[in-house]
């Protein structure tokens, strides 16, 4: 893509995220891109927007599915007074769409502390929840081995599945995710500071808990930076317009007060990669309300990162093409395997066989 | 501990001598010996395999298997279960619970060290006992806590020893106000000259190294306080501090009768409730010296016997004017036609040398004069200078 029509692109997402139309047809990026909210905008009508609505329409049904039978956990939890909250997926797009069909999720993520993983696990189990895999002949449970292959190698609980006997959405999964920091990071997030900040939402009906403005912010964020920056991820081209849709809408709708979010950016201690989703998010999206965030969270160690891929320390190294040039490259995927190193190559076996 | 046991598992696992294992020091970080995912896993298994044993989620998942010592940690529980769990946590401060030393430099806080403070203060809230230990000037310490803002507050903690004794002679001496013993204590210290000293002076305490490039270290102390206990609402640390204002006073009078009569102490022998259930397991589980048959309670247990006629379950509570100590003492009783076997007698730690034990064992006693009495004892490691009690005190013995 030449930068002339970068420029058209960019100025098209604008026009299309202020209310307007683009100029030219974008039915099919925003499709492939999982942009499914700024898709509902189009006007024009083809077989992408078509396809795009049939996936709304097809989340929504199946989130709903997934919590009604997660409401008698949800409300155990409550009872029990076990911190918790929902993150990710339906939740996240009913905060950032006010609709839930607008991302697209296979799962319900629960953020818990790991002190608690017993116990939830033990609720899951009585709830009809088995850890195993879904095949044609339905739920088949793992062994001793796979389940500590999994806990291990991936440092998360194998999923929780049940079947529901609704077709539509056949197993619900349900995720344990004990950090919002990525499995490869040195560092692990104080859950008491995250799981502090929790708020009660009501979805069909049933209460449970979600992270509040500033933190659901920081949250997604850094699920974001992740998708834009793992090797591996980046591998099965995650790098996409839909991580900056999402954080821009959110700020859009939030605006969350810079103060409280650098407080707990430096509880955290992850400023530099909510600054690194926001820079990017102003850079597609443009507008003045990423200001004080970004001029609050600015920081050299954050202007450093915005050149470079890869999570850890070690494996970090500088993109070769400029963001628009990566984030609506052909297949990306393809390009970075041409550098990629036996460890990379390594990495990406052990990954995929733990996926 | 099954030290030996684990080495030996870990060794097959890793294709390594056992003897060249065992001669790593404890924290010594063993991927650099070639343990990784797969080689852990399989040591898992065999764990598991070899014992019988399933390793809950809570400690393999975000847990880093770094060294002997987390090992040691996680998976002797699993392996010895009826070890005693630790009690009491040792901090030292400068550069553990701050960064930088209090009254010569600038302090400072970041969030590595309020995940530790508030990992202190969640063991406190299950019930470990959380004490200080410091090389510096008391007023220094007291200063750093008025100043900086942290989760970790004065009140959180139970003993002070800072000053500028050795650290090994400061543990001791919490160990006397506290009348615990010493393989109950864990240290905590970032100095590897200070944690060497107090293993090789003090080698019945574990010593674990701060390091905050790395917290795993972290994991490895909540490891040592594995025990979940019920949930009680006993605050242990306040009435640690009230037990040693209790104790100050204590070398003034000639008799246990005296002192208690100096403090206005009250006892009150009942038969349990239903609702001191979670206290009553908590003391079986917790008392490890004059627990008589060494006998450890779920609550389900207790509960089966406060319903159930055959048995005769007493608490004994304590109170004087320094504080109400709560439940300090339980009896379980077993009823069985003309006979009666005590199945347990446990008291705390916290009101030895006051003769509280005989005035439970007076009440049984009492309660079952129409039948003949008999005591159970079982000896434990922690548990032999008290097997004489039963004899002592008219009761037969039954062992």
């Amino acid at each position: 893509m030449n930068e002339e029509d970068c420029q058209e692109l960019l100025e098209d997402i604008r026009a299309l995220a202020s209310g307007g139309q683009p100029a030219k047809d974008r039915a099919a990026l925003l499709y492939e891109h999982g942009c499914f909210y700024l898709l509902s905008r189009l006007r024009a009508a083809n077989a992408y927007t078509e396809r795009g609505r049939a996936v709304i329409l097809l989340n929504r049904l199946s989130a709903r599915e997934r919590f009604l039978q997660c409401g008698p956990l949800f409300r155990t939890l409550d009872s029990e007074a076990l911190p918790y909250a929902v993150v990710k997926g339906a939740v996240l797009s009913e905060a950032i769409y006010g609709d839930c069909g607008y991302r697209a999720s296979g799962d319900i993520d629960l953020l818990i502390s790991r002190r608690h993983m017993d116990r939830v696990k033990s609720l899951l189990l009585g709830n009809g929840f088995i850890q195993g895999r879904v095949t044609p002949e339905g739920i088949v449970p793992f062994s001793r081995r796979e389940l500590l292959f999994q806990s291990g190698l991936s440092h998360q609980a194998a999923p929780f599945v049940k079947a529901t006997g609704n077709p539509l959405c056949p197993y619900v999964n349900v995720d344990i995710n004990l950090d919002i920091l990525w499995g490869e990071s040195e560092r692990k997030s104080d859950m008491e500071v995250v799981l502090s900040e929790t708020e009660t939402a009501v979805l069909w009906d049933i209460p449970i808990r979600k992270l509040r403005c500033e933190m659901e912010g920081i949250a997604l964020c850094l699920h974001h930076y992740k998708d834009a920056n793992s090797i591996y991820l980046l591998s099965q081209n995650s790098l996409r317009l839909s991580l900056f849709c999402d954080i821009c809408f959110f700020w859009r709708r939030y605006a969350p007060h810079p103060d409280r979010l650098k407080t707990l950016c430096e509880r955290l201690e992850v400023g530099e990669y909510v600054y690194y989703c926001l820079w990017y998010a102003r850079r597609l999206f443009g507008g003045e309300l990423f200001e004080p965030s970004l001029d609050i969270l600015k920081t050299e160690k954050g202007d450093r990162l915005l050149n470079l891929y890869g999570l850890a320390g070690g494996e970090r190294r500088e993109w070769e093409i400029g963001f628009e040039q990566r984030l609506f490259h052909p297949d990306l995927s393809a390009w970075l395997r041409e550098g990629f190193s036996p460890k990379d190559w390594e990495k990406l076996r052990l990954n995929s066989a733990l996926m | 501990m099954n030290r030996e046991e684990i080495l030996e598992l870990l060794a097959e696992a890793m294709e390594r001598d056992a003897a060249e294992l065992a001669a790593l020091p404890e924290d010594q970080p063993l991927g650099e010996w070639g343990l990784e995912s797969i080689r852990f896993i399989r040591f898992v298994l065999a764990v598991e395999e070899k014992y019988q044993v399933e390793i809950s989620d809570s400690d393999l998942l975000d847990v880093r298997f770094a060294t002997l010592a987390d090992l040691y940690a996680i998976f002797s529980k699993y392996l010895d279960p009826g070890a005693a769990p630790k009690k009491v946590l040792v901090c030292d401060c400068d550069n553990v619970l701050w960064h930088g030393v209090a009254g010569e430099e600038e302090l400072w806080t970041n969030s590595a060290v309020r995940l530790f403070q508030n990992a202190l203060i969640r063991l406190k809230d299950r019930g470990a006992i959380l004490c200080l230990c410091s090389r510096n000037d008391p007023a220094n310490i007291r200063e750093a806590f008025e100043q900086l803002s942290m989760p970790l507050r004065e009140e959180h903690v139970a003993g002070w020893q800072i000053g500028w004794n050795s650290k090994a002679d400061s543990l001791k001496k919490l160990a006397e106000e506290l009348n615990l013993p010493l393989d109950s204590f864990v240290f905590v210290d970032d100095s590897a000259y200070e944690i060497g000293l107090v293993r090789g002076l003090l080698p019945e305490v574990v010593a674990v190294q701060v390091d905050y490039a790395d917290l795993s270290f972290i994991d490895r102390i909540e490891g040592y306080f594995w025990h979940s206990y019920p949930e009680t609402d006993v605050d242990r640390t306040r009435l640690y501090k009230e037990q040693k204002e209790r104790e100050k006073a204590k070398p003034l009078f000639d008799s246990a009768e005296e002192y208690n009569a100096s403090l206005d102490t009250v006892l009150t022998c009942a038969a349990a409730r239903p609702e001191e259930t979670a206290r009553l397991t908590e003391l079986s589980q917790r008392t490890n010296q004059f627990n008589l048959s060494g006998r450890k309670y779920t609550s389900e247990e207790i509960d089966s016997r406060l319903s159930d006629s055959d048995y005769l379950v007493l608490s004994l509570q304590a109170a004087d004017r320094y504080g109400d100590m709560g439940i300090v003492g339980a009896a379980v009783v077993c009823l069985e036609d003309a006979d009666a076997v005590i199945e347990s007698f446990f008291l705390s730690c916290r009101v030895f040398g006051r003769g509280f034990e005989t005035a439970l064992l007076k009440e049984i006693q009492a309660r079952c004069a129409d039948r003949t009495l008999y005591g159970r004892f079982v000896s434990t490691t922690k548990n032999g200078r008290y097997r004489g009690f039963y004899p002592e005190n008219g009761v037969t013995l039954c062992e």
